[in-house]
């Protein structure tokens, strides 16, 4: 650097010019960018949980419960795992789950207190068929 | 004449920075007990201990009964359940059969081990040991580890939604030429995070992990034509 170019006295001893506006310009990127972060985990969150599930829509789930010598089974049970929402068998097994809130869910289908789990993606506007599903029906007896 | 400012002035450690340091020291040990496998808890217990001192955080048990009586269990479906002698029986009714220990419902830790002493199956197709149970009714959540000769002979853990056993079983072993009925048995269910390790006379049978249930409590239940007594009941801290 020339002496020409070179920084006086008085300038050194109240900093250089740039410096100051370099921090602050720092400074004010960061928070932009943490708050993008912020906002963009707030919405992936929201939209996982109940509400964010509920304003993407719901849909239905059907199916055909049968015992394991494939006789259909009335009055099973079916219903998603830590929701609300559960119905039962007909007469010719089947059931059909309404108003589930779109996304993944644990569908468990039960009968005379054993069951069976099986994991279903539930779309908006659509009837998502299960399709047959099998439980062993066990031997051992409710009390009276 | 121009008047440098002095920006070489040193300072010594005010109380903010030593409190850091105290902070920092003391998050490094933690993290380093934890990487060896030790417990800080089982070592602050420890020095306790040795110090004389008796601290209820440091407790042997978190629930313990020895079956002097039925007091402090709760029963939902089925019945059977009697103490005979010092012992809690359920003695060979054909239904299923569920009782709750209440003890474990109120303030128990995430992690604890359950152990039943002397439990000698005589007849039937098994009994078993619910954890991390949420709902003490007849809807039941939570896993059960059962002793389950009727299963073709099989140690076994399910999971449990809404009071339904689901099949198929999380895990299970099924030892060749183990005599199931007529002796008595110790069983240790060890419950950490979401790793569950079971253990009957004191050699692991089983293990598996599951994240569904996070905390809960502890009971029992029998299950066709099942006769069996057990000594005492226990849950105990995890270190």
């Amino acid at each position: 650097m020339s002496l020409n170019n070179s920084p006086s006295f008085e300038s050194l001893s109240t900093g250089t010019e740039d410096a100051p506006k370099w921090g602050k310009r720092r400074i004010w990127i960061l928070i932009a960018v943490l708050f993008v972060v912020v906002l963009i985990l707030g919405a992936v969150n929201l939209l996982q949980s109940d509400v964010g599930k509920g304003l993407l829509g719901n849909g239905s789930i059907s199916g055909r419960v049968v015992d394991g010598n494939g006789d259909v089974l009335q009055e099973a049970e079916a219903f998603i795992e830590g929701g609300n929402i559960s119905t039962f068998t007909d007469a010719n097994g089947r059931f059909l789950l309404e108003n589930v809130p779109s996304g993944e869910h644990n569908l468990v289908v039960g009968y005379q207190g054993v069951g069976v789990q099986k994991i279903v993606a539930v779309n908006a506007g659509v009837v998502l068929d299960t399709g047959t599903i099998s439980i062993e029906v066990p031997e051992v007896p409710w009390a009276e | 004449m121009i008047k440098m400012k002095n920006h070489n002035r040193f300072r010594g450690q005010g109380m903010v920075e030593y409190s850091l340091i105290i902070a920092l020291v003391i998050a490094v040990s933690v993290l380093g007990l934890e990487a060896t496998g030790t417990s800080v808890r089982e070592v602050y217990c420890m020095a306790v201990d040795g110090l004389g001192f008796s601290n209820q955080y440091c407790s042997t048990a978190y629930c313990e009964s020895s079956f002097d009586s039925i007091d402090g269990w709760t029963m939902a479906e089925g019945y059977g359940w009697e103490v005979r002698e010092g012992q809690l029986c359920n003695t060979s009714n054909p239904y299923r059969n569920y009782l709750f220990n209440e003890c474990s419902s109120e303030n128990l830790p995430d992690d604890y081990s359950v152990k039943i002493n002397g439990a000698t199956l005589d007849r039937g197709n098994g009994y078993g040991i619910f954890f991390r149970l949420q709902n003490y009714d007849d809807r039941p959540n939570g896993y059960a580890f059962q002793y389950d000769p009727g299963l073709g002979g099989a140690f076994v853990v399910r999971k449990w939604i809404n009071g339904y056993e689901i099949n198929p079983p999380i895990v299970y072993n099924r030892p060749s030429d183990y005599d199931w009925h007529g002796d008595p048995r110790d069983l240790e269910v060890q419950v950490k995070g979401d790793t569950f390790t079971a253990f009957v006379d004191g050699e692991e049978v089983l293990t598996f992990t599951d994240p569904d249930y996070e905390s809960g409590g502890v009971g029992l239940r029998t299950w066709d034509g099942t006769a069996v007594c057990m000594d005492d009941f226990s849950i105990e801290p995890l270190y």
